[in-house]
């Protein structure tokens, strides 16, 4: 039998043996000519790293959940209509637009994070569909993913129309974005963005018709 | 011990070269404008790639560092907030830019209603977002022109408004006479049309006479329906006849016909006759006695 032959007829009967038997094996190791010393070194390096690789794991582990459960709740939406004119925003139409709006950015985070465009369908329509539509065509063109966990949106309404059918929000949103190349981070930032959207109603909701991003600080 | 040593110095090296691989910087253009052409310039030596991340559109380049990677016209449209990311085997390098967006060429108009009764203050509604060529919207204050004709009527009114982050409107009376206004927004060269059918309002001072009085009943019918302005109210609106005598109540609904609504009420001796349409009452007949 060639060295590496013996050898691998070893590590196999290694894995199926129980501990106990694992010195044989050394020994057998020894006899087929092979160095013992750094395969002692290496096991010796993996138990003591075996800890800081479970630990690891588990971090990242749990820091999928919460990305999942970052994307998976709704961003916290903080509306002020003390500016917005000609007419008044009232309760209802308030919590509407608060509920509708956080619901479209969540339809945001997964349909970027995912490239699932019929995610937006629900929340969004006109140029604002369009041109998110057209960005993960190209993000799956290029081979790119956009992660978001979305720290929530200070919005103010400026315009909200005599009929009630059209509202204007600016909105400064607190985003951490990471842009992925397959499974690689490429882009990685923190920042307060400031957007400019207008709304229309619906047939049940309101939906985000233009969603533009004006110059914020980052 | 030896052997962490050894990863240590492994990971120093790693370091070593990532911050080496840095060497590679990007100009982006400071004042880029949607639809133009404009230049990325790259430092460094060799090759990568160079992802531009923006609001709508993403572009992806391979690049020689060192060199200039040109963004022809046309080819990048999303205004906003851009990110260049520059990537070369293991290590990436990310900038932020922004690109405006280009002179106003397109206007969405909303107006509302559709259908909207004459000489009413403030009642038609024009609101105009105001975008470039690519669907961005045009931020800077922008004047829009919104008028509101009759066919054929030449004089209607007209004012001009700049747009606030990106939206114009402005609220309109209808005019005295029903028909179709013609509701224009203008920005530079662009304009859109809307059409806004005026109706004839409530009718106005509705009377109504006895036609014939048989021993089958009595017909009424109303003079033509207009309203306060003299515009004819639309065929097919109820006009409401109610006759109460000693045996009680009739009521008759009829719809407008030509102008006029017409109703047989049942024959009475002593009957008063009223006429309403919507929250409009018109005048009141006594048939069968003396008066």
């Amino acid at each position: 039998m060639t060295p590496s032959l013996a050898w691998f007829k070893n590590a196999i009967l290694q894995r199926a043996r129980p501990q106990t038997a694992r010195k044989e094996s050394v020994k057998a190791r020894q006899v087929s000519g092979h160095r013992l010393q750094p395969c002692r070194k290496t096991s010796k390096i993996g138990r003591a790293l075996a800890p800081v690789i479970v630990v690891t794991l588990s971090l990242s582990g749990g820091l999928i959940l919460v990305e999942h459960t970052h994307a998976d709740a709704k961003p916290t939406v903080q509306l002020n209509v003390d500016h917005a004119t000609p007419r008044e925003v009232n309760d209802t139409v308030q919590q509407a637009v608060i509920r509708d709006y956080s619901a479209a950015w969540q339809a945001l985070v997964l349909a970027l994070a995912d490239n699932k465009p019929a995610a937006l369908s629900d929340n969004f329509i006109g140029f604002a569909q369009d041109k998110l539509t057209q960005r993960i065509k190209d993000q799956q063109r290029a081979g790119l993913r956009t992660r978001i966990i979305d720290r929530g949106h200070k919005v103010d309404a400026v315009f909200y129309s005599t009929e009630g059918a059209t509202i204007e929000l600016r909105d400064t949103a607190t985003l951490e974005t990471q842009i992925l190349d397959g499974d690689t981070v490429i882009h990685s930032e923190r920042a307060q963005l400031q957007y400019y959207v207008i709304m229309t109603g619906a047939e049940d909701r309101w939906k985000v018709r233009v969603l533009e991003s004006g110059s914020g600080q980052e | 011990m030896r052997t962490l040593r050894f990863l240590a110095l492994m990971v120093a090296i790693g370091c070593l070269a990532a911050s080496s691989g840095q060497a590679q910087e990007l100009r982006l253009p400071q004042n880029g404008v949607a639809g133009q052409a404009m230049t990325v310039g790259t430092t460094g030596s060799g090759e990568g790639t160079l992802y531009l991340v923006g609001p709508g559109q993403v572009l992806k380049r391979q690049v020689q560092f060192g060199s200039d990677v040109q963004i022809k016209a046309g080819e990048l449209q999303s205004a906003g907030r851009w990110l260049a990311i520059l990537r070369a085997s293991s290590n990436s390098r990310s900038q932020a830019f922004w690109v405006r967006p280009g002179p106003p060429e397109n206007l969405s108009f909303l107006a509302r209603p559709s259908r909207v009764p004459v000489a009413r203050p403030g009642v038609i509604s024009g609101i105009a977002v105001v975008f470039d060529g690519f669907q961005n919207l045009v931020l800077s204050p922008t004047a829009v022109k919104f008028s509101l004709s009759m066919d054929g009527a030449g004089a209607g009114v007209s004012e001009t408004v700049a747009s606030r982050d990106g939206v114009a409107w402005v609220n309109s009376s209808s005019a005295r006479k029903a028909g179709p206004a013609q509701f224009v927004a203008t920005a530079g060269d662009t304009s859109v049309r809307r059409v806004v059918q005026q109706v004839a309002s409530d009718p106005c001072n509705l009377r109504m006479h006895v036609v014939e009085r048989n021993k089958n009943g009595v017909i009424v019918e109303t003079d033509p329906v207009r309203d306060c302005t003299s515009n004819p109210v639309p065929d097919g609106t109820i006009v409401t006849f109610t006759q109460t005598d000693s045996r009680g109540r009739s009521t008759v609904d009829a719809r407008i016909k030509k102008g006029i609504a017409r109703a047989v009420l049942p024959s009475a001796d002593n009957a008063v006759i009223t006429v309403a349409s919507g929250v409009v009452l018109g005048n009141e007949l006594h048939v069968g006695d003396s008066r």
